[in-house]
Order: C-alpha cells, then sequence, then structure tokens
C-alpha cells in the first residue's frame, strides 16, 4: 500500500493518473489537480465523549460494493448514571477523495440519534459517491 | 399569604394553557436557513423531505447491487409513489430530492420514457420524422431509447399516536422506498425511513 502510495505521488508529480487499489480489489485511478492530502483517511472531531456520550471504536471501512463508511458505536457514560437525561447526539461526516477534494453530495445533512441512560449504539454513515476514500466524523451532544 | 395563594393558583392555570413545542427525531428539524429560530411543525417540512431522502439514498448505496454489474449506470423508471398521510403532499418533495442525490452519485440515472414520470417529450420526438417541416437529420431516430434497468417506488405513511392523558400526540411517519430489478423481479434495495414528531394534542397536525 505505502509503495503504491509513492507510486501515486510519483506518477501526480509527473502530471499522470494515479492508481489506487480499493479493498474490493478493483484498481481505480484518479488525476489530482493537487498534492495528495497527508491526513490519516479518517479524522476524527469528538465533543461528545466530554459530554457524557462516548465515542467507541470509529473506523472507516469499505462495503463489498466498493463503498466507503463509517462505523462508530456510542455509550453513554457511567459516570452520568442514575442520571435520567436523554443525550441527543449530533453528528456530521464529511468525505474528500483521495486527492482531497470534497465529496458534495448528501455533505449537509446533520444525522444523529437519542441516547437513554445506560445505552450504546452502533451506527454507520455510507458515503454518497464511489469516489469518497477520506472522512471527518465530527461528533457532539446538542443541549437542546 | 392569600395573595401568594392566588398567584401561585394564577401562574399554575398559565402554565396549564401554554402548549408545549413540536419536537421532532429528524436532526435537522431545527436548522434554520431565514436567520430566524426554525418552526417545527407537526406536518412534513423540507427538512424532513431532505433528511429522508439521503437516509433512503445511502440506505441504497450499502446495497451490495447499488453497482451495475459489469459497469456502467442503472438506468431508473419512477413508479408509483402512494401518499397515504393526512396532508396534502405532493411526494415529489421526496422523490426530487431522491433523484437528484442518486443522480450524483454517478451510479443511477433516471428515465423520462417510461414510468409515472414519463414525459410526451420523447414519443412525440418520433412523430416529428413524419413532418416536412423538420429536417430528416435532426429528428429523433427509432430503436435509441434506453429501456429502465429498475424501478423506484415506495410510500410515505403516517400514524397519530394520543396519550393516555390525552395531553400530547405524537405523529410516526414512515419513508418506504424500493427499488424493483427488471430482469429478475427482485428487489434489490430497500429503505425505510422514520421521523416522530411529538407535541401538544391542542396543536392540529392538519
Amino acid at each position: 500500500m505505502k509503495a503504491i502510495g509513492i507510486l501515486s505521488a510519483a506518477a501526480i508529480l509527473a502530471g499522470l493518473p494515479a492508481a489506487a487499489m480499493a479493498q474490493s480489489g478493483s484498481l481505480r485511478v484518479y488525476t489530482c489537480d493537487t498534492t495528495i492530502s497527508s491526513q490519516p483517511p479518517l479524522r476524527i472531531e469528538d465533543e461528545s465523549s466530554l459530554a457524557g456520550a462516548i465515542l467507541e471504536d470509529p473506523s472507516l471501512i469499505t462495503l463489498p460494493n466498493g463503498m466507503k463508511a463509517v462505523q462508530f458505536s456510542v455509550r453513554y457514560a457511567k459516570r452520568l448514571l442514575p442520571s435520567s437525561r436523554i443525550l441527543k447526539v449530533r453528528y456530521t461526516v464529511d468525505w474528500t477523495d483521495d486527492c482531497g477534494r470534497r465529496v458534495t453530495n448528501g455533505a449537509r445533512t446533520v444525522d444523529g440519534l437519542i441516547l437513554n441512560p445506560g445505552q450504546y449504539q452502533t451506527v454507520q454513515s455510507t458515503a454518497m459517491h464511489a469516489d469518497a476514500a477520506r472522512a471527518v466524523l465530527r461528533i457532539y451532544v446538542s443541549d437542546n | 399569604m392569600k395573595k401568594l395563594a392566588v398567584i401561585v393558583l394564577a401562574a399554575t392555570a398559565l402554565a396549564g394553557c401554554q402548549t408545549i413545542p413540536v419536537t421532532s427525531s429528524n436532526p435537522n428539524a431545527e436548522m434554520s436557513r431565514t436567520g430566524q429560530p426554525a418552526l417545527v411543525s407537526f406536518g412534513l417540512q423540507n427538512t424532513d423531505f431532505e433528511y429522508a431522502a439521503n437516509k433512503a439514498v445511502q440506505e441504497f448505496l450499502e446495497s451490495p447491487f447499488s453497482k451495475k454489474p459489469g459497469g456502467g449506470r442503472w438506468v431508473v423508471q419512477m413508479g408509483e409513489v402512494v401518499n397515504d398521510t393526512t396532508f396534502r403532499i405532493d411526494t415529489a418533495s421526496m422523490t426530487s430530492r431522491m433523484k437528484i442525490a442518486m443522480t450524483k452519485t454517478g451510479q443511477f440515472i433516471f428515465t423520462g420514457a417510461t414510468g409515472r414520470e414519463r414525459t410526451d417529450f420523447v414519443a412525440d420526438s418520433r412523430q416529428l420524422s413524419q413532418s416536412k417541416l423538420f429536417d430528416k437529420k435532426t429528428v429523433a431516430r427509432s430503436g435509441t431509447v434506453i429501456a429502465p434497468d429498475l424501478e423506484m417506488s415506495g410510500g410515505i405513511r403516517q400514524r397519530t399516536v394520543v396519550g393516555a392523558d390525552q395531553r400530547q400526540q405524537q405523529l410516526e411517519y414512515e419513508f418506504d422506498f424500493r427499488v424493483v430489478e427488471r430482469d429478475t423481479g427482485l428487489e434489490i434495495f430497500q429503505s425505510f425511513i422514520p421521523i416522530e414528531k411529538l407535541g401538544s394534542n391542542k396543536s392540529f397536525a392538519w
């Protein structure tokens, strides 16, 4: 994978299309008009854990059809128990392609879940474009 | 003491008259584009259609069949979308958003030649070749229309639940969509998006 990355960077520098191997095994060719993003594939901005909705095991996966998805779990913090406070957890997943270009389809939607005391929930958020490769998960607890 | 009792009684009575604001399970319900606090009503709103459409398309894309075998785009025809709610809503508020999101994925394209959203344009264009008015090189040829691979159809349903004390009501909406493949007849994608709205039973939902 590292070798492919180096080859891709070299190819882009040479003005040629780069190749990336998806987990599904299919070869994807893309051309970057900017340098390849040096960010990790999944970035997380977690404001929910401190507020009592603990983010667990966030991961970027490739579905059998080649689409990318972010999976994570949210657990009601034990330190809040025996509270009866219901937490409104909100999250957004912003997707970019391998070049760092934003994927705008479905980008404006905030998603969410309700976390009752002691509850644990697992979420999957799927990218809405086949080019989506990198994700930023922003998660927070809404006050109202 | 008597005065205090009157004040407390009046405050309690007024609190009883206070209407409970409508709350929605749609996480985008309170998002406003006006710069003013958003209005959340029992009825279906733009934010509900937007949220449900995006979620539905996301669920389609999770299907192992979302990519057409052999490559290319699925050609989709719009089927019937039933409005089974107490509201007079144009189901295109939902389907147009779904069509936009699906087309933007690059994996689907919708046809205007067949289905519920069939336009006369395609068939009428074939008649033009019989007219002497038109340049024959510019009229549509026969045998060029692409047949749909899939049909998307669905329904929007509603249930009303009233609390035992008659103070609160909850409206439960279901956005239920499915896609059927032409050759096999198999339902290859499904999506089911619920939205619930809770508020005072004194506010009329319709």
